[in-house]
């Protein structure tokens, strides 16, 4: 059984969400969720390995900090946030973040980030593609054409066949260089529990090879 | 400072006066050399008579500076008229009391201009308050040295009134001439604007006769054929095409706003209509966009205003800015766009549009790349995501370049 600990503010958000993992399959139990970070520190929620972190809660400000401290005790943080612009994901993945998903990409995305998150396999959703896609940082990872080209696709369409069709892929080679690049994101910046482990799984399944990196 | 014509003479005529007004003490002070110097054997004692001299040259070599360099005051004003009256005050106090408002005494009536020069823009009380401090204190310096007497109060009475008036009555002129310069400048300017106006009231004429004319080539017939009862109301073709035109006509309005990222404004606009519809729509940005051309942002926005007219439910729209290459995509759910509408019109620039039809959902991608890109298609390459890649089995792609 996947178990996650939800933190955001809007009783509703989190009615929905209880709604989605309720019907995943497979299923997907809330051990706590709640508004504020007590949740996730406290039990029964502080063993809950995955946590859902809505990345703007009462006070306005992007909770970096508690998303640090949530890496840095190996938690596999999910930020679900309403921003969506370029530099927040951006951010978001520098500090450790599991992933980043907007608010509007919603249900299907949430629960395949989740199961994901469980399996420590990457998850890019169309929100942090998009920022990926125009990182033009200088510790942006060297990306392949091809690779920039799927991300910005998969952030316009957000349907993997769409992309599939239009680069003349299949949607399964679609989704490898997707987890591809977001594993040559895992090895760059601050070193982060997550991103090893996100590295190690990739190379297990041969997504990556140690040369590649 | 405004270097509009009107401001440039107000600043002129009254540079002009401030030279003129400093130029009389330093007059004044050239001619009384020679009385100094005839009359050294008088003064209690001379240097100090000569050192309130060599003070007044001083003050008028620094009253100077700002007159050159056409600066007004500033926190100058006070210190200089405060050691111009410590000067005068030191340079009476060494004249022998039988000298008083004789030849020897040179400087008595000179510190008034001073005044006239420091205080000219400033209200008239300021000169009048100072002149008669220093009648004040002059008549101090002469009660404590025992000249009350008759004789010398005429004579002073008489140089007061002689130069007091004509520096009062110079100071007026002056203030007048400042006052008809800044009423001058004033109303010169109000014709400029008044110019300015005139010309921008033309040219947003122009640009609405320009707009109208744009409209009159599409939406014209089509309300011509509502009007005369060829194009039936209850046709889905008919609906679609008012859809178009009422799109066109907002992204029209939102093109003379002021926003921060135009292309974004008249997106939203576009997509105002389809959301009015009840059709979901979510726009996503990433990347900064470059400042583009109106021809180029509305080849960009055509498509999509298209593909939204379509759209039976939802929509994605995206805008996507990477280095000079800006991509707008609209994914939407419907039957896609009539064939005929699927070459667009475009401007100057290049703006590649691609269609993809898949399962019921229909991809529209115009991409615009700047000229320091297209021409080096290597660097683009590295740099950015290749353009939309030719046909799959299955899909339609109909790209149209325009020059």
């Amino acid at each position: 059984m996947t178990s996650v600990v939800v933190v955001d503010d809007h009783p509703a958000i989190l009615a929905g969400i209880q709604a989605w993992f309720a019907a995943a399959d497979p299923p997907i139990q809330i051990v706590a969720a709640g508004a504020d970070l007590s949740v996730a520190w406290t039990e029964p929620g502080r063993s809950a390995r995955i946590v859902v972190l809505d990345l703007q809660l009462a006070d306005g400000n992007p909770a970096y900090g508690d998303l640090s401290r949530l890496v840095d005790a190996g938690r596999q943080v999910i930020v679900y946030s309403m921003r969506d612009d370029t530099t927040t994901p951006l951010t978001c993945l520098d500090l450790g973040a599991f992933t980043y998903l907007n608010k509007a990409e919603g249900h299907a995305h949430l629960v395949a980030a989740v199961h994901a998150a469980h399996a420590d396999r990457a998850y890019v959703s169309p929100s942090l593609a998009g920022a990926m896609g125009v990182d033009r940082r200088p510790t942006r990872p060297k990306l392949a054409p091809r690779e920039l080209d799927v991300l910005l696709e998969w952030f316009k369409s957000e349907s993997k066949e769409l992309v599939a069709a239009k680069l003349g892929l299949s949607p399964r080679t679609v989704a490898t260089y997707l987890d591809r690049v977001r594993i040559k994101y895992a090895n760059t910046g601050r070193p982060a529990p997550t991103k090893a482990t996100l590295v190690a799984r990739a190379i297990q399944d041969g997504l990556i090879r140690l040369d590649e990196l | 400072v405004s270097d509009s014509a009107p401001a440039v003479i107000a600043d002129r005529t009254a540079d002009g006066l401030r030279r003129g007004m400093l130029a009389v003490p330093a007059a004044d002070l050239l001619f009384s050399l020679p009385i100094l110097l005839d009359n050294a054997g008088t003064y209690r004692p001379f240097w100090g008579e000569a050192l309130a001299f060599a003070a007044l040259v001083g003050i008028t070599a620094l009253a100077a500076i700002p007159v050159l360099r056409r600066e007004p005051w500033g926190a100058w004003r006070w210190p200089l008229l405060g050691a111009a009256f410590a000067a005068h005050t030191a340079a009476t106090a060494a004249v022998a009391p039988a000298d008083l408002f004789g030849t020897p005494h040179w400087s008595w009536e000179i510190f008034g201009w001073w005044a006239v020069l420091l205080l000219l823009d400033r209200p008239v009380p300021y000169l009048l308050v100072i002149l008669a401090i220093h009648l004040g204190v002059t008549v101090g310096q002469v009660l404590a040295v025992g000249r009350a007497d008759t004789l010398t109060f005429v004579g002073m009475s008489i140089l007061a009134l002689l130069y007091g008036g004509l520096q009062v009555a110079v100071w007026i002129l002056g203030a007048g001439t400042r006052r008809a310069a800044a009423t001058a400048a004033s109303l010169a300017a109000e014709g400029e604007r008044l110019r300015t106006a005139e010309l921008v009231a033309e040219q947003i004429h122009r640009d609405r006769q320009a707009r109208y004319a744009e409209l009159a080539d599409t939406a014209g017939p089509l309300l011509a054929g509502l009007a005369s009862g060829q194009l039936d109301p209850g046709d889905p073709a008919t609906r679609q095409a008012c859809l178009i035109e009422a799109a066109r006509i907002r992204r029209l309005f939102a093109e003379t706003d002021d926003s921060g990222d135009p292309l974004v404004h008249e997106l939203t606009a576009c997509i105002d209509l389809a959301a009015r519809r009840g059709v979901v729509v979510h726009l996503a940005v990433r990347g900064e966009c470059p400042p583009l051309p109106q021809p180029v942002r509305r080849g960009l926005t055509e498509p999509a205003l298209l593909a939204l007219a379509t759209a039976a439910s939802s929509a994605r729209v995206t805008v996507v800015a990477v280095a000079d290459r800006v991509t707008v995509s609209v994914v939407a759910d419907g039957a896609g766009p009539p064939p005929d509408e699927r070459t667009v019109p475009i401007g100057q620039e290049h703006v590649d549009v691609a269609w993809t039809e898949q399962g019921g959902t229909v991809w529209m991608e115009a991409t615009w790349v700047g000229a320091a890109m297209s021409s080096s298609p290597a660097t683009a390459a590295g740099t950015a995501p290749a353009p939309a890649v030719g046909p799959q089995p299955g899909q339609t792609t109909v790209s149209a370049a325009a020059r």
